[in-house]
């Protein structure tokens, strides 16, 4: 923790070390390693430790001061109207001061507060005083009325310095240079500079000597109402630079510092190096703002200067930036100028050797997550109903995303007003763990789908586009839009004040759907399985071994840190506030979550990457989800290991040079946070206190391959997809490179960014056996310790698929084959039952019993099978100079790993409940009666698909029944005739469809029945002629042969109608309706009745005999029609029919009775014999 | 024949549907629009018919109004009219022949409180006719069955046929073409919620664009078809399985594929000739 005291002494060995009063190496070795020489120690006393890790701090903080005074004078486009200073939002209050190191404990308001400005104060007291008239220095400026400069959103201002009062005499500074400026005003510049300056840094340097003890803090005035013009920009000019050799040091020790990882705030640094070299100031605005001239960095070519001059040192940033951001730099003219060298030399030959097609880009064009059966299907779900829901789930969310994307780009459209309905409706359509699970997991393979389509800034695309409209239009509207995509968040000034704005910020394009989505649902439930889903895909890829390939690695960051990022919104999400919070609130807030858990432990991943060599693939994500948390969070001291930790990592960590740019890169991002807790920022390495310490659990583990040392894995494009925010870097250029008049309409390059998709699939865990060390494991783990990596992953590999596949096939056919089967016998038992009328015994249970051994039997018979196949699959998958011995450790190895995987699993799910479910559902169906006779059609269907071979020849069934219909319709109606010929082609016609086409489904083929019967019938009615005994035998052999099962399926449909109302129907529903009101009807119609009875004679004979109609069947039919009242002459005719069916069975029984006694259908009561003679009677 | 249709030919052709009497539209239509296919005809007039019933049915068929043509009916048969009462009432009444039928057995068949008897009851009757013990009923709904070619058990097993045979039919080409493919059953077995008609094992490209899925339909395809199959099924296979591919066999009105906007669904007439396999460069 740093004294006021030993900030004094660090600010006075900074000044000594710039003024060249102190050497440079010396400061080096000391922030190396501590060794403190003679000339530091008699500044720094006994403070040299404390000063020591905090001098970067004071480094980064004593330069933002310097240049502040320039750098708010900055107007981006001098063509633009300028803003008044004051009425832009606090962004100037960001940067740790000097002063904020000393505050003890951190607090919410310590950016705020404690504004000592003592470096400002001392610089106040001597004020330069050139008075050099305005009119004289400068050519006559456009006057413009007062206006507004557009507030810009930079997070780089330095502390809150009001300094120049407007009462203060102005001071002329720099140079214009259009319009052309006359060569005596440089003259009268150089000469206030050199009056000026050099005093004014010395004086400063002995007066911060003096006053070190005392401390007094000045009031300074807020800067007021400021006239600003329209305004043109100084140039930059090299003779102009003053202070040249403080300024080279300065620039050293900040080049040494970066390269040492002793700056924590890298990328905030190169940003401010950046805004430093694009810097445009108004010569009026300088006199009128700024009179002083007294800092190394107040004037424009100072700055311009000492940027150019650091930037060309930190040559290991510039060899992982984007190949676009270094083509702005190649072409910006201020580098040009002040740094020609390296621009045409170094960094021309590093542009040209970075090769932007490394990473083969996979086009993705499917943007929508697939259905995977594993996954999806039937089997993953509790229940019929909940499955069916989710579908419906699937469809709406799909429905909603597509409406979004539709619509979110319309201004007037409003998200809540047109899907929250939709959504909540969706989220909770079915309130059960099973379904939100699924829609967790939806909802995050569809962010990853799209994180990984997410397009970066390119203006090569924006040209075609609106953007690229705008760009020739509206450039300033243009840089104002990419800044609020591209910006870092924290860099708005709304960050303090309103911090729930603000983590909706942090989710740019199509991640704004999904964050709205978790807010507008406003389902805890939801929200704690997608932590859920979250948290376990996060785990899966941190530790996923699918990482050797470079798109493979890309891929897993980028969705890691998607991940990542929403699990830090879900979690901190709710600790948001749009206020400010009091100090009392935040501390009452801090003590509420003293003992609250992260979802996630931090520490541990971060632990776990470091010993495996795997920071470069947890730390982006992990900086992901802390850059979200909220000011509260950051104080916890539960949070507080985890950022040492990364600290520490910041420092420390050895990775390869493109690996250790990122992970830098995002932790200074991360450290660069306006909550982070700055105190850490300066506490030494051992302060820090990380434990590193391997725990015994890590090192059993070892297989993952190491990555933080490839050299292959991280690439200028990766960098900026994982942080965006690197992008500001080329925009800063870029937007200096529009305004500027000479170079508009180049400098705007562009490079296309790879983005390769992501599948996510949850890695089934296999159910584990704890681990009781057996001497056989210990053999085998020695085994393989002494094998290459690559064969033990082979043999669990193989081993792993090998189960799943049986495992699926126990699922897919063991499982229902079986099932299939009880649910036949308990079909059998049913039946039984339902003819002793005695249900006693629930039969379900003894039969699951009974399934549940035969599928575990089963299993382990098919697991056997399958492990048959492994000695030819490692022999194609090991190293081939394995020696056979070896190989055939690793065939039993694996072959064991099945089996156990696979018992393992029937263990866990082939349980008595498994088959509950099923049967229980079956039983139900058995006692509703439904379904029956479908299953029992469509089965017999399904099984001539196989044997058939479809022959296109035959008629279409649906084509023979619009022929059937019409044909009786014309016989019925138009009396058309029908040849013997025509039937007969029909017959075989019909026959052909039925028997020799895979097209029919069961339902035309009843459909059929009834017309082919129909057909017959009434040509037994209306044209008897056609119609010959020998006809009628043809097509009922055609029935019996191709409804064998009429009979039975009688009886069957006998159940059906069972519930219909008594006496509405006779109980028989058979097709074969031959004497019923509706066919005496139309044989009252037949004009030649005699034949026509004949025929139906024969047709009830015939159908008898070929077991399609019972005896019994007709003697409920004629009872039916005696109920009726019927013309004598048809009752007649009936009695002669009955008559004839009477005595034909008479005929038949001797020979039945023997053949089948019990036979009660077939039984001969009379009651036919008694109905024929009844009709006979005339005076019916 | 052309089974592509443009939309003012379409509304054309609805026109003309519109102003026809009900009975034999289809030959009237061949003769106005002779370009067009028999099928395409046949079906834009069963559709018609089909939205038409849609609208009107629950008004023409209120307990009130069935009263009223219960009484026309048995009113008819004391009178001993000839057969086909019921045609007649449907001519006069609007209601296609095997819904007045279905109706009239309703009340026919109501139950002691005035409700309605068991669906399974009514639709087994339809079936089977001779099962109706009112001789009378039972022939004249008979008669009524035979005339119309949209409802009743008849109708309904043809266009459940229809839609077996072109699916049958499209597997049939796919296997020729050897691409392999999963089918309906075989997803159902498989336990997914959405099938489709089939499911490519191996995508292939039509016109330059890939295609996962391929359902059949085997009718006419005009905007509010279109629009309900997107809603039901289409969109359902896009979510799961991407782009895909539907096949109105009796065709479809120009440019519905814009209705998709970024969504890729293509729609044919026939299963492409033209398609891509993978791992063939061509």
């Amino acid at each position: 923790m740093l004294t006021v005291q030993s900030t004094t002494c660090a600010m006075a060995l900074l000044f000594d070390l710039v003024a060249g009063d102190i050497s440079l190496i010396h400061v080096f070795t000391w922030l190396t390693n501590g060794t403190v020489h003679e000339d530091i120690k008699g500044l720094l006393k006994n403070e040299t430790e404390n000063v020591r890790y905090s001098f970067p701090l004071l480094l980064v903080n004593f330069l933002k001061e310097q240049s502040s005074s320039v750098l708010k004078l900055h107007n981006v486009n001098p063509h633009q109207k300028s803003n008044n200073l004051s009425s832009s939002p606090k962004k100037d209050i960001l940067l740790p001061t000097v002063n904020n190191l000393s505050l003890g404990s951190p607090s919410p308001n310590s950016r705020n507060v404690g504004n000592c400005q003592e470096t400002r104060r001392i610089r106040k007291v001597t004020p330069q005083r050139l008075d050099l008239s305005s009119d004289l220095a400068f050519p006559s400026l456009q006057q413009s009325a007062h206006t507004k400069e557009i507030p810009k959103k930079r997070r780089i201002n330095p502390t809150q310095l009001v300094d120049s009062p407007v009462s203060r005499p102005p001071l002329e500074f720099g140079s214009c240079s259009k319009p052309s400026p006359s060569p005596n005003i440089r003259n009268v510049f150089s000469q206030a500079k050199e009056q000026a300056s050099p005093k004014s840094f010395d004086q400063e340097r002995a007066l911060l000597k003096e006053k070190k003890q005392q401390l007094t803090i000045p009031t300074i005035p807020d800067l007021g109402n400021n006239t600003s013009k329209t305004w043109t920009c100084i140039e930059p000019d090299l003779n102009f630079v003053t202070h040249l050799k403080e300024l080279d040091r300065l620039s050293a020790l900040v080049s040494f510092c970066v390269s040492r990882n002793l700056i924590s705030s890298l990328y905030n640094e190169i940003q401010f190096l950046i805004q430093l070299l694009v810097i445009r100031v108004s010569p009026a605005k300088l006199k009128q703002a700024h009179p002083t001239a007294s800092g190394l960095l107040d004037n424009v070519h100072n700055c311009v200067y000492f940027s150019a001059k650091t930037l060309e040192s930190l040559e290991d940033v510039w060899c992982h930036v984007d190949p676009s951001t270094l083509q702005q730099m190649m072409r910006n003219p201020r580098l040009i100028l002040f740094c020609p060298e390296w621009i045409n030399d170094k960094l021309t030959k590093l542009f040209s050797s970075i090769k932007t097609e490394d990473r083969i880009p996979q086009q993705k064009t499917v943007a929508n997550v697939a259905f995977q059966s594993e996954t999806d299907n039937r089997f993953n779900f509790a229940s019929d109903s909940s499955f069916q829901f989710f579908r419906k789930q699937r469809d709406q969310f799909c429905e909603v995303w597509q409406n979004w994307k539709s619509n979110s780009s319309i201004p007037s459209w409003n998200m809540a007003l047109g899907l929250q309905k939709m959504i909540q409706s969706l989220v909770d359509l079915r309130r059960d763990c099973v379904n939100y699970a699924h829609l967790a997991r939806l909802f995050r393979s569809q962010l990853l789908n799209v994180a990984q389509l997410v397009k970066p800034m390119n203006n090569q695309e924006e040209q075609d586009g609106p953007l690229g409209q705008l760009q020739s239009s509206d450039p300033d509207k243009l840089r104002r839009l990419r800044e609020r995509l591209i910006n870092p968040p924290d860099s708005r000034p709304t960050r303090c004040v309103g911090v729930d704005n603000d983590i909706k910020m942090c989710f740019e394009g199509d991640q704004e759907f999904f964050r709205d989505f978790i807010i507008l649902a406003a389902s805890p439930s939801f929200n704690e399985h997608l932590k859920s889903s979250l948290l376990s895909g996060i785990e899966d890829l941190s530790s996923s071994e699918d990482v050797d390939d470079r798109a493979q690695f890309a891929e897993n960051v980028i969705a890691l840190q998607v991940m990542a990022k929403f699990l830090g919104f879900l979690h901190f999400y709710p600790h948001a506030s749009a206020d400010h919070l009091p100090e009392h609130i935040f501390h009452h807030l801090g003590r509420l979550r003293i003992s609250q858990r992260e979802p996630i432990d931090l520490v541990g991943y971060i632990k776990e990457a470091f010993h495996k060599g795997r920071l470069v693939l947890v730390v982006p994500w992990i900086v992901s989800y802390l850059t979200l948390a909220d000011p509260v969070s950051f104080c916890l001291p539960g949070f507080h290991s985890a950022l040492c930790h990364l600290i520490f990592i910041y420092r420390k960590a050895e990775l390869a040079p493109a690996n250790a740019f990122l992970v830098r890169i995002s932790l200074s991002w991360l450290f660069d946070q306006p909550n982070f807790p700055l105190t850490l920022l300066a506490k030494s390495d051992d302060e820090l206190v990380v434990e590193f310490r391997l725990n015994h659990s890590l090192a059993v583990d070892d297989q993952l391959p190491r990555l933080d040392q490839s050299k292959y894995l991280v690439d200028p494009n990766l960098i900026h997809q994982c942080c965006p925010f690197l992008w500001s870097w080329k925009h800063l250029l870029a937007e200096f490179a529009c305004s500027d008049a000479k170079s508009s309409g180049e400098g705007k390059i562009s490079v296309s960014r790879k983005i390769t998709p992501v599948s996510a699939e949850d890695s089934p865990s296999p159910v584990k056996v704890p681990a009781v060390k057996s001497l056989q494991q210990s053999l085998e783990e020695n085994f393989f310790q002494n094998q290459p990596a690559s064969v033990k992953r082979t043999v669990e590999f193989v081993a792993e698929r090998l189960a799943s596949n049986v495992v699926r096939d126990v699922r897919h056919q063991i499982i229902p084959r079986l099932v299939q089967n009880a649910q036949t016998s308990l079909k059998t038992w049913r039946n039984s039952i339902d003819d002793r009328q005695s249900i006693n015994k629930d039969p379900v249970e003894s039969l699951c019993r009974q399934l549940c051994l035969q599928v575990r039997n089963e299993s382990a018979l098919s697991a056997t099978s399958a492990v048959a196949s492994i000695e030819s699959t490692l022999t194609a998958l090991l190293p081939n100079d394995l020696l056979p011995q070896v190989k055939r450790v690793c065939v039993s190895i694996a072959s064991n790993l099945t089996h156990v995987k696979v018992v393992d699993w029937i263990q866990l799910h082939v349980t008595n409940g498994l088959f509950k479910n099923d049967l229980e559902i079956e039983l139900a169906k058995l006692d509703k009666n439904v379904n029956r006779r479908l299953t029992l059609s469509a089965s017999v269907i399904n099984d001539n698909h196989s044997l058939v071979v479809h022959d296109p020849t035959t008629l279409a069934p649906s084509f023979l029944i619009e022929r059937l219909k019409t044909l009786i319709r014309q016989v019925i109606r138009d009396a058309a005739k029908v040849t013997g010929q025509d039937v007969a082609e029909l017959l075989s016609n019909t026959e052909g469809t039925l028997q020799r086409r895979v097209d029919v489904t069961p339902a035309v083929s009843k459909c059929l029945q009834q017309l082919t019967f129909d057909f017959l019938f009434i040509l037994c009615v209306f044209q008897p002629e056609s119609v010959g005994t020998e006809t009628i035998l043809a097509w009922v052999e055609f029935w019996s042969r191709t409804y064998p099962s009429s009979a039975e399926s009688s009886a069957m449909a006998t159940l059906e109608t069972e519930e219909q109302p008594p006496g509405a129907l006779m109980s028989n529903t058979s097709i074969w309706q031959v004497l019923t009101p509706k066919q005496l009807l139309l044989l009252a119609q037949s004009t030649s009745p005699r034949d026509s009875w004949t025929l139906v004679s024969t047709l009830l004979v015939q159908l008898i005999k070929f077991d399609l109609l019972r005896y019994k069947d007709v003697q409920e039919q004629a009872v039916a029609v005696v109920r009726q009242e019927w013309p004598q002459e048809l009752l007649s005719r009936f009695a002669t029919c009955v008559r004839d069916i009477v005595d034909w069975h008479r005929s038949q029984q001797p020979k039945s009775e023997s053949s089948c006694p019990d036979n009660e259908d077939d039984v001969d009561d009379g009651l036919l014999s008694w109905l024929s003679w009844f009709c006979a009677q005339d005076d019916l | 024949m052309a089974r592509v249709v443009s939309k003012t030919t379409y509304s054309s052709l609805l026109d003309s549907v519109y102003k026809l009497p009900y009975r034999n539209r289809v030959q009237t239509l061949q003769k106005l629009f002779p370009k067009l296919s028999v099928d395409t005809l046949k079906c834009v007039v069963a559709q018609e018919c089909q939205r038409r019933m849609k609208g009107s049915h629950g008004r023409l068929t209120t307990s009130d109004a069935i009263e009223v043509l219960y009484n026309r009916y048995k009113n008819s048969i004391s009178m001993s009219e000839e057969p086909g009462i019921l045609l007649r009432l449907s001519d006069e009444n609007g209601l296609t022949p095997a819904l007045l039928a279905r109706s009239i057995i309703e009340r026919h068949y109501q139950k002691s409180d005035k409700s309605k008897p068991a669906k399974l009851l009514v639709s087994t009757l339809l079936k089977n006719t001779a099962l109706i013990d009112d001789r009378d009923l039972a022939f004249e709904t008979y008669l009524c069955l035979l005339e119309d070619d949209e409802y009743g058990p008849i109708a309904e097993a043809t266009k459940q046929s229809i839609g077996y045979e072109y699916e049958i039919r499209l597997r049939m080409e796919l296997e020729k073409c050897q691409v392999s493919f999963l089918h309906e059953e075989h997803l159902r077995v498989k336990g997914y919620d959405k099938t489709p008609d089939i499911k490519l094992e191996i995508p292939v490209a039509v016109d330059g664009q890939v295609i996962n899925w391929i359902e059949s339909k085997a009718l006419f395809g005009d905007e509010e078809v279109h629009r309900g199959y997107l809603k039901d099924q289409l969109y359902s296979y896009w979510n799961r399985f991407g782009p895909g591919l539907v096949i109105y066999w009796f065709g479809y009105v120009e440019d519905l594929e814009k209705i998709h906007q970024n969504r890729t669904i293509l729609i044919r007439d026939a299963l492409p000739i033209n398609m891509i396999f993978m791992g063939q460069h061509s």
